[in-house]
């Protein structure tokens, strides 16, 4: 209905059916509402006021106006004919608001003139007219004359309504009702079709029949027109249809896809018009009706469908478990219910249609009913659980609600679906009653409803989810937690179940909350009521995976297990051994498993693990596995061995344990050496911790990363401090230079290859200490290393060589001092490795041996000696050297590079390193050559003198024998014969004198050696007293046949001589050459004066003296040997010499063994004065 | 018979009065006076005794006593030593170079006698 606002016009539109899109099912009707007009009027007539506030108000365009012209104007006439002032209007003859000419041709003017007069005349006139406005638009208008009188001046009031709109539509009507005319047969033909459509009971195929039955109607020869309906498979036809040469075609779509086609066809020829043979309208009309037909067979598929759905819903709802029902929302009643809400709540149909929500449900718990459908509807809950419900006769249940918004024709309702929750809740009771075994259960045991919800799970299954709270299961659908692909199939098991009304089992993989896939092996039943109707299902399931995973690995390991070193046993529940791989029987030290089989494997474990093992097995049935558990065993070679060893529970099908799998791991080795490990790090780590020295690790970025607390007693840094520090911080800058550079060299050399992986360097620098002072430090670093050699970072010990360096300068200044002393002392100084070899000499040994110090460090000590002493020195001294002693003044005889022997007294002592191993011996040797001449030659002495002891006493005892011996014999009156009594006494007296002499002698020697020698010169002739020597002696000489010479000048120089003791050294002279000269040979004596001295010369024709004894003819006590039966003291020529000595002459002799001797002596002669008196002391 | 004694004594006092000492004793008395001399006497004299002086020209006696023990002749003569080299050690050699008996001098002249006598007696009491 539409109400203009100039007009007062109403539309009705009436509907056969409601179609969109079409408008000729409407009719148009106008119907003009003037009573505001009329009542304008009689307002007006009855008062200018009103008449006045109306004129203005009005919005009609109202002008009074005269014969001639307007007199007045509205506001609406100035707005209709754009004019901005009344002023503008006034004046103005109607004909100046109109085109020159009306529209049938006569002149306005005149025309407006007929038409007031008329007016005035009549009193009204009504009629239509042209207007211009001012911008020159020309519009149709209705204008209403009416004489009044105004002002008591007749005047016209004209009202001029613009019909512009009007004229338009009755232009469209007047072509409509043209077309109308033409269109009724078309009306009539979609009119009549919509009608077929419209029958409910009719089928499509139907329908399509007489639809194309009436077609030909709606043409404008409707004799000779047939149509078809062609579908995909169905053809519905006039009956006389025939396909020809003047045919339209339209496509009957269905849901956007071409099904079919209509089409309508002229059986004879007709004229053809600018439009062909067929009206543009029938076009139309023809696409109309295709266009139908689609959707008629859309809206008859969608219809059937509907109404199927329609059927099934309506069927669901009336058969429903569940209460349904809907409540308009408007006025809060319900609208319909199912047949289960009306029993649910006692009430009939008709009574719920007159209840509304809080009606239904206890007044104390409204509010929270209201709340929870709320929720609902804005979708905050999806169901309100236990709502409590009023039956009629005022009983209460509980329901689970699903209630929801549903459009239905255009109208908004609550769907509310009901489920007694009564039963459910019973039903849950009776499961909480069994939770606890359920819960205990190590099998997963879920409940669910009949829909599939979970309404219970127990922990296991939980666990076996994954899941940490029970509400992530509960409500969820059972098949949630089933992995999709196998949905189906347990889906599928259930009907089963359903149908069997039993137990099913089914494997199935489930999904846990992380995602993960498991398998499970489950038992599903169906749980029912008392009447048996099913109220939920049961699922008691464990999870396989493992077990699956397990049976398949042990499949596959078989032969892993046969071949592993390490030891598999299987055993049943009591440990006895039901089977066991080779490394298990080597573990047992058995060959033959059938030995083995029925042992149970406690008997190796040792008495105190034993215990322990029972213990395990209790434990293992009760967890299922146990790892690394550790016993000592007791091998088949008496070793006690630690072994590591971990049990698993095996199951059977229904996960009952049937045995236990033992894998065992002999770990022994492995202890000890986690155990060394473990001991040595705590070694490593108390010396580091301990050790004077720094212990530091860095990177390579020479940053430390480990330094042993040390170095705050070294430097002053903390710990943390030094870790903090650089390498500039750390060392003076010339060290960090050389630690640089090294380091450097370092990396470079590994580059190149890998070379001694161990290698390390050692560095000497300078440390910062914290006071600011520098600290010397030996660093010795190598490179840490990583698992294939490559450095990963640095190690090394850092040493305080402060006093080292202190002990090495106070070593240079002693070994300068010590190479001083050796270099200028006279020892030889020396120092030999343990075989003896030198290694170091002083120089002295030049002067010693002959031999540079660099010859000499090329030998060995032993080959200084000589031969004589070689072997038992070497042997005595490696012995020395063996027992590690000190020797002290050892005598050795040696070997000058020259050959002469050297004398060496040598003194050493031992050079032990820290262990007490010898390294090597230090000594000095004195040259004691002279020495050894000297206690040689007192040797000799000795030997001389105690020889000449012995053969004085045998000189004594000789003549002592003769005179006792002689005196005897006499005064034992044993010599009657006097004659040889005298030659007997003259034995003695001679026996007598030669003792006499020989004590002499030896006084004479006596007094020599304590230096009381002396000699007393005077002047005397010599000749003299050496012609008295010879005179005596020729007695003796004449004895044995000598006979004696003198060849001496008559006259012989006086000489200062002492007298007895010339005589002394010629009777010694004569007297030997006597003794040794041969019977019947000459001894010569003879003298001869020479420049400076007197040489006398004795000489014999004896036996001779050998060239050996020649140096020692004239020593104390010397006689040649064969001399000595002889007589003689020996000190003879030692006294001659003595006394010659003393006059500052000299004697010696000349000799050939076997032709005789010659002793010479000298005296000075002139130079007496000088020695005359003196003592020789 | 008479038993002869060889005296070896280069000494003509000592030689002389061993000999007289003996000779009053009624032994025949043989003189060397050296050692070879003494030897050789030895050898073709056969005495029964051999009185021997040690210090002897050429070789001594302790020599000669040890060569006439080598000398299967005079092996088992009976030798005794008059010496002045009246050690110890002196005895000890002689004796060991084989002599029979060793007197130091100066001797005794009844000592002298006596040892001999014993000495003749051994020999006559335990002959070859």
């Amino acid at each position: 209905m539409a109400k203009n606002k100039n007009r007062d016009i109403k539309i009705i539109k009436t509907s056969g059916s409601p179609e969109p899109g079409t408008d000729l099912g409407e009719i148009i009707g106008a119907v003009h509402d003037i009573t505001e007009r009329r009542q304008a009027e009689e307002a007006f007539r009855d008062s200018e006021s009103k008449y006045r506030t109306l004129f203005e108000s009005s919005t009609d365009a109202i002008m009074t106006l005269d014969e001639n012209s307007f007199i007045d104007c509205n506001t609406a006439t100035l707005k209709m004919f754009g004019c901005n002032q009344k002023s503008e209007f006034a004046m103005l003859h109607p004909a100046d608001i109109s085109p020159p000419n009306q529209p049938d041709g006569t002149g306005s003017r005149a025309a407006a003139d007929l038409r007031i007069a008329e007016a005035f005349k009549k009193g009204s006139s009504q009629f239509e007219w042209i207007h211009r406005r001012r911008n020159g638009q020309d519009f149709p208008a209705e204008v209403l004359l009416s004489a009044l009188k105004l002002g008591g001046k007749q005047v016209l009031q004209a009202t001029v309504r613009d019909i512009t709109d009007r004229r338009r539509m009755e232009e469209v009507l007047r072509k409509r009702a043209h077309d109308l005319s033409e269109r009724v047969k078309e009306i009539n033909c979609l009119y009549t079709i919509s009608d077929i459509v419209d029958k409910q009971n009719v089928s499509l195929e139907e329908m399509f029949q007489r639809i194309v039955d009436v077609i030909p109607s709606g043409w404008k020869y409707p004799e000779i027109t047939c149509a078809r309906i062609g579908l995909e498979d169905q053809e519905f036809k006039t009956k006389n249809f025939r396909v020809t040469n003047w045919k339209q075609t339209s496509d009957i779509i269905v849901h956007g896809n071409r099904v079919g086609a209509v089409e309508v066809c002229y059986l004879e020829g007709r004229p053809e018009l600018d439009e062909g043979p067929f009206l543009k309208d029938e076009r139309n009309l023809l696409n109309a009706i295709a266009g139908r037909l689609g959707r008629i067979t859309e809206r008859k598929q969608g219809e059937e469908a509907l109404k199927e759905s329609e059927q099934r819903f309506k069927a669901i709802f009336d058969n429903a478990v569940d209460g349904i029902v809907l409540a308009d929302l408007e006025n809060k009643k319900f609208y319909t219910c199912n047949k289960m809400f009306s029993q649910m709540l006692g009430y009939s149909l008709e009574e719920i249609k007159n209840l509304g929500i809080v009606d239904i449900h206890p007044d104390k718990d409204l509010p929270y009913v209201t709340q929870q459908f709320e929720k609902q509807v804005v979708k905050e809950i999806t169901l309100a659980e236990d709502i409590p419900v009023k039956r009629k006769d005022g009983s209460i249940f509980y329901a689970d609600v699903n209630s929801s918004l549903i459009t239905v024709s255009s109208k908004s309702y609550m769907m509310g679906i009901f489920r007694d929750t009564t039963e459910r809740k019973k039903a849950r009771e009776e499961l909480r009653r069994l939770s606890d075994a359920v819960k205990m259960s190590n099998d997963s045991i879920v409940i669910t409803d009949v829909e599939g919800r979970i309404v219970e799970a127990n922990e296991a299954t939980l666990k076996m989810h994954g899941m940490e709270n029970r509400a992530d299961l509960v409500g969820k659908n059972a098949l949630e937690i089933i992995a999709p692909e196998d949905r189906e199939i347990v889906a599928e098991k259930v009907i089963e179940a359903l149908a069997a009304g039993g137990r099913i089992s089914a494997e199935y993989h489930c999904i846990a909350k992380d995602g993960r896939k498991f398998l499970v092996e489950a038992s599903i039943s169906v749980m029912t009521d008392r009447n048996g109707e099913p109220t939920g299902y049961m699922a008691v399931s464990r999870d396989i995976s493992e077990r699956k995973r397990m049976e398949e690995e042990l499949r596959l390991l078989s032969d892993a297990v046969r071949m592993t070193s390490e030891s598999i046993a299987i055993t049943d529940l009591n440990g006895i051994i039901v089977d066991i791989n080779e490394a298990g029987l080597k573990m047992y030290g058995l060959d033959d498993k059938a030995n083995l089989v029925g042992k149970n494997p406690f008997d190796i474990i040792v008495p105190e693990d034993q215990a322990k093992a029972l213990e395990n097995v209790a434990r293992i049935v009760e967890t299922g596995s146990l790892q690394n558990i550790e016993y000592h065993i007791m091998t088949k070679d008496r070793r006690k061995a630690l072994i590591e060893t971990s049990v698993s529970l095996i199951r059977g099908e229904k996960g009952e344990p049937k045995g236990i799998v033992a894998v065992a791991r002999d770990i022994t080795e492995r202890r000890r050496m986690e155990e060394a490990l473990h001991e040595s790090e705590a070694r490593y780590r108390l010396l580091a911790e301990n050790v004077k020295d720094v212990i530091w690790t860095s990177d390579l970025n020479l940053h430390l990363t480990y330094i042993s607390p040390s170095h705050t007693h070294l430097t002053g840094y903390s710990v943390e401090e030094a870790l903090g520090q650089t390498v500039e911080d750390l060392m003076s800058p010339a060290s960090v230079e050389v630690i640089v550079k090294g380091f450097a060299e370092e990396l470079a050399l590994e580059e190149r290859g890998p070379g001694d992986l161990f290698r390390s360097r050692i560095f000497e620098v300078e440390l910062n200490c914290k006071d600011g002072s520098t600290i010397p430090v030996e660093m010795k670093a190598t490179f840490l290393r990583g698992l294939v050699g490559q450095p990963v970072g640095v190690l090394g010990i850092t040493r305080d060589i402060r006093e080292r360096k202190k002990a090495e300068e106070a070593l240079r200044h002693s070994e300068r001092r010590f190479r001083d002393i050796a270099d200028n002392a006279f020892e030889w100084i020396w120092e030999v490795d343990p075989n003896g070899k030198y290694t170091y000499s002083s120089p002295t040994v030049e002067k010693i041996l002959g031999y540079t110090p660099v010859e000499v460090l090329e030998r060995h000590f032993y080959d200084l000696l000589h031969p004589d002493d070689k072997k038992r020195v070497k042997k005595e001294t490696l012995e020395i050297f063996a027992r590690k002693e000190p020797f002290r003044e050892l005598i050795f005889k040696n070997l000058n590079k020259d050959g002469t022997t050297v004398w060496l007294s040598t003194s050493g002592v031992p050079l032990l390193d820290e262990k007490g191993n010898l390294v090597g011996y230090r000594g000095a040797d004195t040259d004691i050559t002279e020495r050894k001449k000297a206690e040689e030659a007192i040797r000799e002495l000795d030997r001389m003198k105690s020889e000449f002891i012995s053969d004085i006493s045998h000189e004594l005892r000789t003549p002592l024998h003769s005179i006792k011996g002689f005196g005897k014999l006499i005064l034992e009156g044993k010599v009657p014969d006097p004659n040889v009594q005298r030659e007997f006494l003259t034995i003695i007296e001679n026996q007598s004198n030669r003792l006499d002499k020989l004590v002499s002698n030896l006084l004479d020697a006596s007094r020599l050696e304590s230096g009381r020698f002396s000699i007393h010169k005077q002047s005397i002739s010599i000749a003299g007293t050496i012609h008295e020597a010879v005179e005596t002696l020729r007695g003796v000489a004449n004895g044995k046949g000598i006979t004696i010479k003198e060849d001496i000048p008559a006259t012989l120089p006086e000489i200062d001589v002492d007298k007895e003791r010339l005589e002394q050294v010629m009777f010694n002279l004569l007297g030997n050459a006597v003794k040794f000269s041969n019977d019947g040979s000459e001894v010569t004596v003879r003298a001869e004066v020479r420049e400076h001295d007197l040489l006398v010369q004795v000489t014999d024709h004896g036996i001779g003296i050998p060239k050996e004894a020649m140096p020692r003819l004239f020593q104390r006590f010397y006689r040649v040997e064969a001399s000595s039966s002889v007589g003689g003291s020996g000190l003879g020529l030692y006294i001659s010499r003595q006394i010659i000595e003393a006059h500052g002459g000299r004697i010696w002799v000349e000799s050939e063994p076997g032709v005789g001797s010659t002793f010479s002596f000298t005296l000075p002669l002139g130079a007496i004065s000088q020695d005359g008196g003196a003592s020789h002391e | 018979m008479s038993n002869r004694i060889l005296v070896v004594e280069d000494d003509p006092a000592a030689l002389r009065l061993v000999s007289y000492t003996l000779e009053a004793e009624g032994y025949e008395v043989l003189t060397a006076t050296n050692g070879l001399q003494g030897l050789r006497k030895a050898q073709n004299d056969k005495p029964d005794l051999v009185v021997l002086d040690v210090m002897l020209p050429g070789i001594d006696g302790f020599e000669i006593c040890h060569r006439l023990r080598a000398e299967p002749g005079t092996a088992k003569l009976l030798i005794m030593m008059l010496s002045a080299k009246a050690r110890e050690v002196d005895k000890a050699t002689g004796l060991k170079v084989g002599a029979d008996d060793y007197l130091p001098k100066p001797a005794d002249p009844s000592d002298i006698v006596s040892h001999v006598k014993a000495l003749l007696a051994k020999k006559i009491a335990s002959p070859g």
